[in-house]
C-alpha cells in the first residue's frame, strides 16, 4: 500500500483539493441512491463537477481518503466514511459545550518507570 | 454415567455438586457439551471452534486430580467457551474477522490461564463480531461466521459483540463463557440470549492476550445463568497481572454466602421512556419485586456527554489499533460491508478532541461516583428493544426506542454492570433488568442480582433448543 509523506500529502492536498472533493461529494450522492455497489475510483478521476465551496467534513474525507487510497473505496464506502466524518465532529462539538478549565486533567494512568520496580 | 439432558441449563455449582457426588465424570461432563457444541452450535453460528482435544485432556486431569483428593475448587472439571478475542496457544484466535480466521497466537491469555487453574475445562472458542465491533457494524451479519443467531428465535440476532458468548449460553452448549465489553457486548447478548452478563470494573480483570480495541474502555466478563456463577467464575478470573498495566491490584473475593441485606436503588428518570411496551411492562414488574427487597428514589443522571467521550475514545482508540488493518487492505476482507471503511475517519480524529474527551471523561467519573455512592445500584432496563429481525438493520428495528444514558455513562467511568433476564417481549423474546454500582462493588452487584434471582425465576427459563 502506497504511503504518502507529509509533505507530499500537504503538496498534493493543495493540489487536489477541488477536484477530490468534488468527486467524494458526487460519491456521496451516488451513494444515496445507489442500488448495488460499484467500484468506481474515488481518488484521480477528475470528473466536470460543478464546483462549490468545501465544508470541513468535505476536506475531514479528503484527508481520510487521500491518505489510504484505494480502487475499493467505492461511493458506499465514501458514504461511510463521510458519516462517521460528520459523527465525529458532532462528537467534537458536545465535548467542547464542557466547560473545562486549565486545571481539568485527563485521567491518564500514567507513572515513570523503573524495569526492577 | 451419561450426563442427563436437563443439565444442559444447569448452574455451575449444581454441576460441580454433582461431579463430586460421582453422577458423572468431568470427561463425561466434557463429553456432554462437547457434542452439544458440535451438533447445535452452527445452528446459532455460535461457535468458531470446538477444542474436543485439549478439552478432553483438561477433563481426564481433572478428573485424575479429583480422584487424588485434589480440588481445585467450583470451576473444577467445568466446562466453558471463552470469546474468540482470547489468545489460546496452539488453537487459532480469529478476532472474529476473515483475515485472521487461522492466525494463531502463541500464547495464553491471563484469563484463560487462570480458569485452566481453577480447574475450568475450555471447550470451545465462541463467535463474535468482527473486531469486536468496533469498525461501527450496523447489521447482524459482521461476523465470518455468520450472524449469531438467538436460541429464542433464530431469525433474530443474538447481539453482539460476544454474539457466540451469549448464543452458547443461552442455548445451553456451554455453562458459562468469556465475554468482553468495551461498550454493551456483554451486556447485550446477555439481555438478548436471556442469559445473566456481569460487565465488571475497569481493570479488574487482566486484559492480556485479549484483542485490544480500545485499552481504556476494554473489559472481560461473564456470561452465566446465574449471578452466583458470574461470582464464581469472577473469583477465577480478577486480581493483578504484571503482563496488564491496567490490572487493578485490589484483591477480589467471591463471598460463599453473602450476607442478605436491604439495599438501596436509584430508579433513572425517563428510563422506560421509549423502550418497547413489554419492556416498560417488564421493567415496572421488576421494579415491584426489588421493592421487597429495599427502596427506590427515582434520579436523573448529571448532563453531560457519554456518548460523546465513549464514541472519541473507542474510536481513536480503535485507530490506533487497527490502522495496521487498512495498511495491509485487511480491512476489505470484513464481512460487514460498512466495516471495511470503518476506520477510514477515525484516523484523523485530532488529539486535543482525544484528550479532551479524557479530560471530560474524569468529570464523569467523579460524578457518577457521587451519585452511587448513595446507592447500592442505579436500576434501569438493559435494552430498549428484544433481539433485532435479522432482515432489519439496528437501525430500522430501534427507530424510536432508546436506552438510558446508564450503559455510556458505566463504561466510560469503568463501573460494573450485571444484568439478569425480567421477562419476555415482542416475539417471545428475553427482556433484561440492569444493576449499575459504584467502581469495584461487583459483589454488591452480585448480591443484589442473586437475590432479584431468588425472588424470581425468569433465568431459569430455557428456550426449545
Amino acid at each position: 500500500m502506497e504511503r504518502v509523506s507529509r509533505r507530499e500529502f500537504s503538496a498534493g492536498l493543495m493540489a487536489a483539493v477541488p477536484l477530490v472533493a468534488a468527486t467524494v461529494a458526487a460519491g456521496a450522492e451516488d451513494a444515496k441512491t445507489a442500488s448495488s455497489q460499484t467500484t468506481k475510483p474515488a481518488v484521480g478521476k477528475p470528473e466536470a463537477e460543478p464546483r462549490r465551496e468545501l465544508t470541513q467534513v468535505d476536506r475531514l474525507v479528503e484527508v481520510a481518503v487521500r491518505a489510504h487510497p484505494d480502487e475499493r473505496l467505492d461511493a458506499a464506502a465514501l458514504a461511510e466514511i463521510r458519516g462517521d466524518v460528520e459523527q465525529l465532529l458532532s462528537r467534537a462539538t458536545a465535548l467542547a459545550r464542557v466547560p473545562l478549565t486549565n486545571g481539568d486533567e485527563p485521567g491518564f494512568a500514567f507513572g515513570a518507570f523503573r524495569r526492577e520496580g | 454415567m451419561p450426563v442427563a439432558a436437563e443439565l444442559a441449563f444447569a448452574s455451575v455449582r449444581v454441576l460441580g455438586q454433582k461431579l463430586r457426588a460421582g453422577e458423572f465424570t468431568a470427561c463425561e461432563l466434557a463429553e456432554f457439551f462437547l457434542q452439544r457444541l458440535e451438533t447445535l452450535g452452527s445452528r446459532f453460528n455460535a461457535v468458531v471452534r470446538v477444542t474436543r482435544e485439549t478439552a478432553l485432556e483438561a477433563a481426564a486431569q481433572a478428573d485424575r486430580e479429583l480422584k487424588a483428593g485434589q480440588d481445585r475448587g467450583p470451576l473444577h472439571g467445568i466446562p466453558y467457551g471463552a470469546k474468540d478475542l482470547l489468545a489460546t496457544r496452539g488453537i487459532p484466535t480469529s478476532w472474529g474477522a476473515a483475515p485472521y480466521k487461522d492466525r494463531l497466537i502463541d500464547e495464553d491469555a491471563t484469563v484463560i490461564i487462570r480458569l485452566r487453574a481453577a480447574g475450568a475445562v475450555l471447550v470451545a472458542k465462541l463467535a463474535m463480531v468482527e473486531i469486536a465491533g468496533g469498525m461501527g457494524y450496523r447489521q447482524a451479519n459482521a461476523a465470518f461466521t455468520g450472524p449469531g443467531l438467538n436460541p429464542w428465535d433464530i431469525k433474530t440476532w443474538a447481539g453482539g459483540s460476544s454474539s457466540g458468548s451469549g448464543s452458547a449460553v443461552g442455548a445451553g452448549l456451554v455453562p458459562f463463557a468469556i465475554g468482553s465489553e468495551t461498550w454493551g457486548s456483554i451486556v447485550t447478548p446477555a439481555g438478548y440470549c436471556g442469559v445473566t452478563g456481569l460487565r465488571p470494573t475497569y481493570g479488574r480483570v487482566s486484559r492480556h492476550g485479549a484483542m485490544a480495541l480500545s485499552w481504556t474502555m476494554d473489559k472481560l466478563g461473564v456470561l452465566s445463568r446465574a449471578a452466583d456463577d458470574s461470582g464464581l467464575v469472577l473469583h477465577a478470573m480478577a486480581g493483578a497481572d504484571p503482563l496488564d498495566p491496567s490490572a487493578a491490584q485490589r484483591p477480589y473475593r467471591y463471598p460463599e454466602d453473602p450476607a442478605p441485606k436491604t439495599f438501596k436503588f436509584a430508579t433513572l428518570k425517563g428510563a422506560a421512556d421509549k423502550v418497547q411496551t413489554e419492556i416498560r411492562t417488564n421493567y415496572l414488574a421488576s421494579l415491584e419485586v426489588l421493592k421487597t427487597l429495599g427502596t427506590l428514589d427515582e434520579i436523573d443522571l448529571p448532563n453531560l456527554p457519554y456518548s460523546a467521550v465513549a464514541s472519541t475514545i473507542i474510536a481513536c482508540e480503535m485507530a490506533a489499533a487497527f490502522e495496521g488493518m487498512v495498511d495491509t487492505g485487511d480491512v476489505w476482507e470484513l464481512t460487514a460491508p460498512e466495516d471495511r471503511p470503518g476506520c477510514h475517519a477515525a484516523l484523523w480524529i485530532p488529539a486535543k478532541d482525544y484528550i479532551n474527551a479524557f479530560r471530560v471523561r474524569r468529570k464523569i467519573q467523579v460524578e457518577l461516583d457521587d451519585l452511587l455512592a448513595k446507592f447500592d445500584a442505579v436500576v434501569s432496563p438493559t435494552l430498549a428493544t428484544v433481539s433485532p429481525p435479522l432482515d432489519q438493520s439496528f437501525g430500522e428495528y430501534q427507530r424510536g426506542f432508546s436506552s438510558s444514558q446508564i450503559g455510556g455513562a458505566g463504561n466510560v467511568a469503568g463501573v460494573p454492570a450485571i444484568t439478569v433476564p425480567n421477562g419476555f417481549g415482542e416475539g417471545g423474546r428475553p427482556t433484561a433488568l440492569q444493576f449499575v454500582g459504584r467502581a469495584f462493588d461487583e459483589n454488591r452487584l452480585l448480591t443484589i442480582a442473586a437475590a432479584y434471582q431468588s425472588a424470581t425465576e425468569w433465568h431459569k427459563r430455557t428456550p426449545m433448543v
